[in-house]
């Protein structure tokens, strides 16, 4: 019988429509037109979820589909669902201009106060959050409404993609410049933990930069990273970790996002920037504020710390496990931990060694330089000046494995390989056991990169070998572009280009080789330029002009602009319009666009034909 | 048995679930705008104004339908129309908007129907074909394009002045100055691509900015708008697919087109100037003051488009009904739209020639309290009503039903 009943209740939600009678009243009529809810409502809405809105005087409130009010009828506002709920208001007037003074709640969709309406203003939901303000303190609730946070703080971030927001006590805002100044922060995750208590002005994450192989070329220590971090500290509602932020406020080091590194495991806390803490992402303390000047973001579980004038030791690294500390003098250079050895040059003696976490050397042998462990090798330079072959490698116990050769290419290995050079000065490539794997046969090499390298034989050109040392683009070169990807099939290579009207004179073009035949993939050079990326690759002409081709050399950009970066910006314009090239109307207006001599004419004027794109 | 029967009824009444409606961007005919700035280069904020104005976007019920000089500076008031109606034939404008319809390649005069096509809603295989064999049916298509889309083309010129206030706050104006240091450079709208300006980074704006805040609190622009109409009429149309309409390049068209650009003309409509309300700058990041000179200038700028909207039956826009669970419509108080609005439902038909017509099937009208606050930078200024991406509706009267597709349409 309930099932029944149940079951004509939701038919008749999804028949059920508002009416209006001659007096203006609102009820509700079935299909049929026959009244099912009385003309009783100033104001009706259709049934949603079984529910409607209805309006009586000056309240809302909701009605189920026998007319029945669901919950009070006592709210100023209902903005509509949003999901499983709704966000009232209650109290307030309208005095024309919107309401004011009214106070905010939550009812799910069976009408019932998740959130009773008593706060000033409730957020929309964004990321799973929504802040909750009473008086001028914010809160955050989650979609289950529940608070993270009591309505105690004046500032939030938003949850950034480490999952971790700021909150701020204290602090306004200030009128002249927008920015929220002078809080205490604090950090909190998206299970509503908090990792920081809002107790301090400066916190953050560490940064640093990228190398092209997205390993980190430069650590930003605490007082460094401590820059970057307050750009979002000073704006509500901004994410703590933000790329842009290095990008904006170090431009010569971070030209774009992409060489932006930071590390989640971290965030420093403290009063001032000098004395600044350490928590993990726990918000266990693993430095105390106070302890050293400044530090780097731990690797291996050490961090790296300098102190300033007068305080000792000077320089050395913290075990964040053990709480050891390993001094250090000023005059050393000290690398950071990998593969749980550091790096040391002797500030005395110039030379370099290893250590373990524990401070303890684990190499005997003195080396005029070395690289990092990388994969538990370390790239080395004996530094006994008679050694004829001084390169080599060691593992961290300390032991040297090879120390044979007469040259690197790099000071680590690239894709498992490293390219030496032979007591007979002839190059090649030893893995990461030692063992030959390019057998000595090239006059020059470079790293491997997408399992390609390219070589210079001995007795002809530079060309390109993959890991089996089998010819993939043949030594006829005077230079080959590094490729940006696996087994490409097109790759532009340098050729000598004798000039017809002047044999003596040479000139160096680039052409573009079909790997796969074997051949040139067309028969015209350029100047200079790019790989091919989505079938499309930027080229320079010998009047430096650019534009860009397909694979088979066609001309899908013409050559008329004056920089890589308009062809750029042509290609992304195009793109955007949907176009599969551009011909040379569509690039006279594109660069039409990008004038700003077109807007500079008076109304008086007769702009020449030249300005118009139509 | 009789209980197995009231089960038999109930399982066999209980309705199936009907689909979520689908809220989707409808595609709808829309008028197409060019918009145009004249600047006073004589007044504070010119620079400002000139920059912020290509960053606004026409408004999205309108057709994108610029060209590329989208500013125009004097150095003096403007007093009347003569300067504008002047630059409109000196410069061929009218000329240029009907070559944008045809995509008309200044240098060889090839012109194609792709964007009437495309603007039209037109079954792009049928037009295709109709018009190519210049069909009576293709004839028809494009009659109706002209009566219903190229004669729908309006230019809005819009005359900026910065209206000064007595110097406030000089303190300001320093800390504006080291906020320029660190600024980056300013960038510039055009045509869906961002290009950078070569004209000064914000770091040399930074001077004319700290000026600029030491007015803050004084802040207002004031707008006066005039609304043109591109003339579209038969002799129109047939003298232009007849002389100037080629699919071939044709250099004899290309020069008579140019020696004939004023036999295409624009028509006065009207104007309409803002109120010159001071805008506050709440949820403005004073770290790109840029966003005050805009905030000002486009919610000047979209409140007359509004009554331009109201008092012009020419100028008004058709929405598309996104829903009807409730009735909605992505419009609210950018739109003008207050409780009192009221809006007829338009249905499209299809007539056998393939023109398209409307026709009336209801009025509905804002549901109180309901109203989306789209106005720019609504959201970050908190306003009530910024987060309902939409506006419910009710309806007024009507006797069918209404479905996703029909437009609205303001009425008195």
């Amino acid at each position: 019988m309930l099932l029944a009943l149940l079951s004509v209740g939701l038919i008749e939600a999804q028949t059920l429509r508002p009416d209006v009678n001659k007096k203006g009243k609102y009820g509700y009529v079935d299909e049929a037109g026959k009244v099912v809810i009385p003309y009783k409502y100033a104001e009706a809405e259709p049934f949603e979820n079984g529910l409607a809105k209805v309006r009586q005087g000056n309240k809302y409130g909701f009605i189920d589909v026998h007319g029945q009010p669901v919950g009070k009828m006592k709210y100023s506002l209902i903005l509509p669902f949003t999901g499983d709920y709704c966000r009232v208001a209650s109290g307030g007037s309208d005095k024309g201009g919107g309401l004011t003074g009214e106070k905010w709640g939550v009812l799910n969709i069976r009408g019932e106060e998740v959130i009773p309406p008593v706060y000033d203003e409730i957020g929309s939901f964004e990321q799973g959050f929504a802040s909750v303000k009473k008086g001028k303190k914010y809160g955050l609730i989650d979609e289950k409404f529940r608070f993270l946070l009591e309505p105690k703080y004046s500032a939030f971030g938003s949850f950034d993609e480490y999952g971790l927001c700021w909150f701020a006590a204290g602090g306004r805002i200030d009128s002249k410049t927008g920015k929220f100044v002078g809080g205490k922060y604090g950090v909190i995750d998206r299970f509503g933990k908090i990792i920081l208590p809002a107790k301090y002005p400066v916190i953050g994450y560490f940064y640093s930069v990228l190398d092209e192989y997205k390993k980190v070329a430069t650590y930003y220590n605490s007082v460094g990273s401590a820059q970057f971090n307050s750009v979002s500290l000073q704006r509500p509602g901004a994410p703590l970790l933000n790329r842009a932020n290095a990008v904006a406020v170090s431009p010569d080091d971070f030209p774009n996002e992409e060489i932006v590194g930071t590390d989640s495991c971290y965030l420093f806390f403290g009063r001032s920037t000098s004395g600044l803490g350490l928590v993990d992402r726990k918000g266990k303390v693993l430095i105390p504020e106070g302890t050293f000047s400044k530090f780097f973001c731990p690797t291996d579980g050490m961090a790296l710390f300098k102190n300033n004038g007068k305080k000792v030791p000077s320089d050395g690294y913290y075990n964040t496990e053990t709480g050891r500390i390993i001094s250090f003098s000023s005059e050393d250079n000290l690398g950071f931990f990998h593969d749980g050895r550091a790096r040391i040059k002797d500030g005395s003696k110039g030379i370099y060694y290893f250590i373990d976490k524990e401070g303890k050397r684990v190499t005997y042998n003195d080396y005029a330089y070395a690289g990092n462990f990388d994969g538990g090798l370390a790239v080395v330079k004996s530094a006994n000046k008679n050694m004829f072959a001084p390169f080599g490698f060691i593992n961290t116990k300390g032991d040297i494995l090879a120390l044979r050769y007469t040259g690197i290419d790099d000071w680590s290995f690239h894709e498992g390989l490293l390219g030496v050079r032979s007591l007979q000065k002839k190059w090649g490539f030893i893995g990461t056991d030692g063992e030959t794997v390019i057998p000595f046969e090239y006059d020059e090499v470079n790293s491997f990169r997408y399992g390609w390298a390219w070589v210079k034989k001995t007795g002809y050109k530079w060309g390109m070998i993959d890991k089996e040392n089998q010819m993939v683009v043949p030594f006829l070169f005077e230079d080959v572009k590094p490729i940006s990807e696996p087994n490409p099939r097109l790759v532009w290579v340098e050729y000598e280009n004798s000039d017809k009207t002047d044999p003596e004179r040479k000139e160096k073009v680039w052409v573009c080789w079909d790997c796969a035949e074997g051949e040139m993939a067309f028969p015209f050079s350029v100047k200079d330029a790019m790989n091919f990326v989505e079938g499309m690759a930027y080229v320079q002409t010998s009047t430096n002009l650019y534009g860009a081709i397909d694979t088979k050399g066609n001309l899908l950009i013409p050559c008329t602009f004056d920089s890589w970066d308009t062809v750029m910006r042509a290609a992304s314009y195009m793109k955007q319009r949907g176009l599969k090239l551009m011909n040379d109307l569509e690039c006279f207006r594109f660069k039409l666009y990008g004038d700003a001599s077109v807007n500079s004419y008076r109304i008086t004027d007769v702009i020449p034909e030249a300005k118009w794109d139509y | 048995m009789k209980k197995s029967f009231i089960l038999f009824f109930v399982l066999v009444l209980l309705p199936l679930r009907l689909p979520a409606e689908e809220t989707q961007t409808l595609d709808y005919r829309r008028s197409s705008l060019y918009s145009i700035l004249i600047n006073h280069d004589d007044q504070k904020m010119a620079k400002e104004i000139g920059e912020v104005f290509l960053e606004i976007p026409i408004p999205e019920k309108y057709n994108n339908h610029d060209l590329s000089v989208k500013i125009l500076s004097m150095d003096e008031r403007l007093k009347d129309l003569d300067a504008v109606n002047s630059f409109i034939e000196k410069n061929g404008i009218a000329s240029r908007m009907v070559s944008r319809w045809f995509d008309r390649d200044p240098f060889t005069g090839v012109c194609d129907v792709n964007l009437v096509r495309e603007r039209g809603l037109y079954n792009a295989s049928e037009f295709d074909r109709e018009v190519a064999a210049n069909s009576v049916r293709g004839q028809a298509l494009l009659e109706d394009a002209g009566e219903d889309l190229i004669s729908n083309t309006f230019l809005m010129v819009n005359d900026i002045r910065y209206v000064d206030k007595e110097n406030k706050g000089k303190a300001a104006g320093t800390m504006f100055r080291m906020l320029g240091a660190i600024a980056q450079g300013v960038v510039n709208n055009l045509g869906g691509t961002t290009t950078i300006s070569n004209s000064n980074s914000i770091a040399d704006l930074g001077d004319a900015l700290g000026s600029m805040m030491e007015t803050l609190k004084g802040f207002r622009v004031i707008v006066h708008t005039y609304l043109y109409q591109l003339v579209w009429d038969e002799e129109t149309s047939a003298t232009f697919y007849r002389e100037y309409y080629s699919t071939t390049a044709d250099s004899m068209k290309v020069k008579a087109f140019k020696q004939n650009r004023n036999f295409f003309r624009l028509k006065y409509i009207g104007s309409q100037q803002s109120s010159g309300n001071i805008v506050s700058f709440i949820g403005v990041n004073l770290d790109t003051p840029e966003q005050m000179v805009r905030k000002a200038c486009q919610r000047a700028i979209d409140e007359n488009i509004v009554s331009l909207q109201r008092n012009f039956e020419v100028f008004k826009v058709k929405t598309p009904l996104l829903g009807v669970s409730p009735l909605r419509a992505d419009i609210g108080l950018k739109e003008g739209l207050t409780k009192d609005s009221r809006f007829e439902v338009l249905e499209k038909v299809l007539k056998e020639d393939g023109r398209i017509d409307y026709r009336r099937v209801g009025v509905v009208k804002p549901v109180s309290g309901a109203i989306w606050d789209n106005r720019y930078m609504a959201k970050e200024e908190g306003a009530v009503g910024a987060d309902l991406n939409y506006t419910s509706f009710e309806k007024v009267s009507g006797t069918r039903d209404f479905y996703p597709g029909m437009l609205i349409r303001e009425i008195r």
